[in-house]
């Protein structure tokens, strides 16, 4: 259970409800939920229950579940919250940007980051052909503008060896 | 037409959900976001995923934003100076993923060949990922605008040298003008004149928008200026000194390298900064650099193998400038070479690192001045021959086509 030093100065637990878009509520401690900067400035505007049009039940659920246990983070468990967040990076690029998107609205800098580190680790050192297959990329470029793009930076596409696997 | 392509490229998706591509339903900053967490190589090789990729990418602020202090990656380019001694001088970029305070010992950094429009240039400065160079002979300079990532330069008007019997000494400088978003190029030529002082003049080009050279009013500052600027603030600094020759030119009497002179980019104008009072009438071999916001100043002192860095911790307060630390320069103790080791200042976290070339050991140097301990850094793929020196770089993905549009400058390809 989250202890927290930062609740309701009388000492009782202060909750909120967020609703999602599904229409689903979800009642969470105030000093769990303030981790997002968008919810913090409405609770500062004394709202108590926070409607999330743009967050569905799903995401919702997910992004709770990384503020619950980022709420617990403290000196020594370190390693647990490390482990907490590659686990929690493993779902489908289709939760992946689900959830970055509704992070970027939610303003939660550290899932932000998880999340922009994870998607740029599943890029790097992946061929053009892979990365476009990883994400359902459509490739845009007709073949002729696509050689060129490619002959202006001959460097980069030279050397080294590029992983065409898809994981 | 972007559906059937969708469909083609559906093979290993999960069943349960449609096939989409949400790369292009985010919003264009998080998609810069996850660029910066990107090595230079892998972004452009991003340029070539989708066109609106590309876009993003070359993008003029993508590259004015994205690197920050946050960003995970640090970059310094490392060029050769030796060209002068009829050696071929290269230049590397150094790639840092994480932060340079927190590099490992030892640690190994990531490094890409520079590619020069032509051999043998001597590196002027860096600004907004242009690196300016400058090919020197007798009867004039010539200045190169090269953009290593994209592989574009340009050519520069031909800068005439003083009478070529004359010896002189040269200062260039390179810098940008937020205000009037110009890149400038200036260069000091001072005479060297027996028995007599120094006699300088300086000339500015403003690029894409002077055809030829306009002269500066110099008066103020006769003196022979050291060949690199150090840019902070919008302002070009020198170590600059005073001397007078004997009639065979090769001893130089009366040196006193006693000031500082900064050139404002936009305003074009000239001053002078004093140097720690301390270091008033010494033997000095000095080293002008950065860190955080201040100039800051390194001192070698051969015979007891140290470096005093002074910080000038109030711009332009000749007062203000305080003795940082004082770094042991064990490792150089077979130094050969008795002037100051090119040095360059990084401030990250509150913390300000050095990078220090060991041209005797052929590594760079990091020195932490929160904890007074240094780390060697080993360059991955290349041994560093010849002089290197650290320059400050922020890689640009903007087109040169874009950044000079409207102009008469011609971009040519390396």
């Amino acid at each position: 259970m989250a202890s927290s030093s930062s609740s309701s100065k009388t000492g009782l637990k202060k909750m909120l409800t967020l609703k999602s878009s599904d229409g689903d509520e979800f009642e969470l401690e105030e000093s769990i939920v303030i981790q997002c900067q968008t919810i913090k400035h409405m609770v500062e505007d004394g709202f108590s229950l926070i409607p999330l049009q743009n967050v569905d039940t799903k995401t919702l659920t997910k992004i709770i579940e990384y503020m619950k246990k980022h709420a617990e983070k403290t000196e020594s468990n370190k390693e647990e919250i490390k482990n907490f967040n590659k686990e929690f990076v493993k779902g489908s690029f289709d939760d992946q940007f689900e959830l970055v998107s509704a992070a970027n609205y939610l303003h939660i800098n550290g899932l932000m980051d998880l999340l922009c580190q994870s998607i740029a680790d599943r890029i790097n050192n992946k061929s053009v052909r892979a990365v476009r297959e990883i994400f359902n990329i459509s490739n845009d470029y007709t073949p002729d503008e696509e050689e060129k793009v490619r002959d202006e930076h001959k460097w980069a596409h030279e050397g080294g060896e590029f992983d065409e696997s898809l994981d | 037409m972007e559906s059937s392509h969708r469909n083609n490229l559906s093979i290993n998706q999960t069943p349960n959900c449609a096939v989409q591509d949400f790369t292009s339903q985010l919003p264009s900053g998080i998609l810069a976001d996850i660029f910066t967490r990107l090595p230079i190589k892998a972004i452009v090789q991003c340029k070539c995923v989708r066109k609106t990729w590309c876009k993003l990418i070359s993008d003029d602020h993508f590259s004015s934003n994205m690197y920050t202090e946050e960003t995970p990656f640090t970059h310094i380019a490392l060029m050769d100076v030796s060209y002068l001694l009829s050696r071929v001088g290269s230049s590397y970029l150094l790639e840092f993923e994480g932060k340079v305070h927190e590099c490992n010992n030892p640690s190994t950094l990531v490094s890409m060949k520079l590619k020069s429009p032509i051999e043998e240039l001597l590196p002027v400065g860096s600004s907004k990922g242009l690196f300016c160079l400058v090919e020197v002979s007798l009867h004039h300079d010539l200045f190169y605008i090269n953009n290593p990532i994209l592989e574009q330069y340009v050519v520069l008007p031909k800068a005439k040298r003083c009478s070529y019997e004359e010896t002189c000494t040269m200062g260039y400088g390179f810098g940008y003008s937020p205000s009037t978003r110009h890149f400038k190029v200036i260069r000091i030529v001072t005479q060297l004149r027996v028995g007599f002082e120094a006699l300088a003049k300086a000339e500015i080009l403003t690029l894409g928008h002077d055809e030829t050279w306009r002269n500066l009013d110099v008066s103020s500052i006769q003196y022979y200026f050291g060949s690199c600027a150090i840019t902070l603030g919008g302002t070009l600094h020198w170590i600059v000194g005073k001397f007078v020759c004997t009639p065979d030119f090769k001893t130089i009497t009366n040196i006193s390298t006693d000031l500082i002179v900064g050139f404002d980019i936009d305003e074009e104008r000239f001053r002078t900064i004093l140097l720690p009072s301390a270091l008033e009438n010494q033997k000095k071999q000095m080293r002008l650099t950065s860190v955080g916001n201040c100039l800051c100043l390194g001192d070698y002192n051969e015979s007891i193998f140290q470096i005093d860095v002074w910080r000038m911790e109030d711009y332009g307060v000749s007062e203000s400038w305080t003795k940082t630390c004082i770094i042991s320069t064990t490792w150089l103790n077979e130094y050969s070479v008795s002037s100051a080791p090119p040095m360059i200042g990084i401030s990250e976290d509150d913390q300000d690192t050095f990078l220090i070339s060991d041209l005797n050991n052929h590594c760079l140097i990091s020195y932490n001045l929160k904890n007074n301990s240094w780390s060697k850094l080993e360059v991955h793929g290349t041994v560093l021959y010849g002089d290197f020196y650290p320059f400050a770089y922020d890689p640009s993905f903007v087109s040169m086509k874009d950044v000079f549009r409207g102009s008469q400058l011609r971009i040519l390809q390396i």
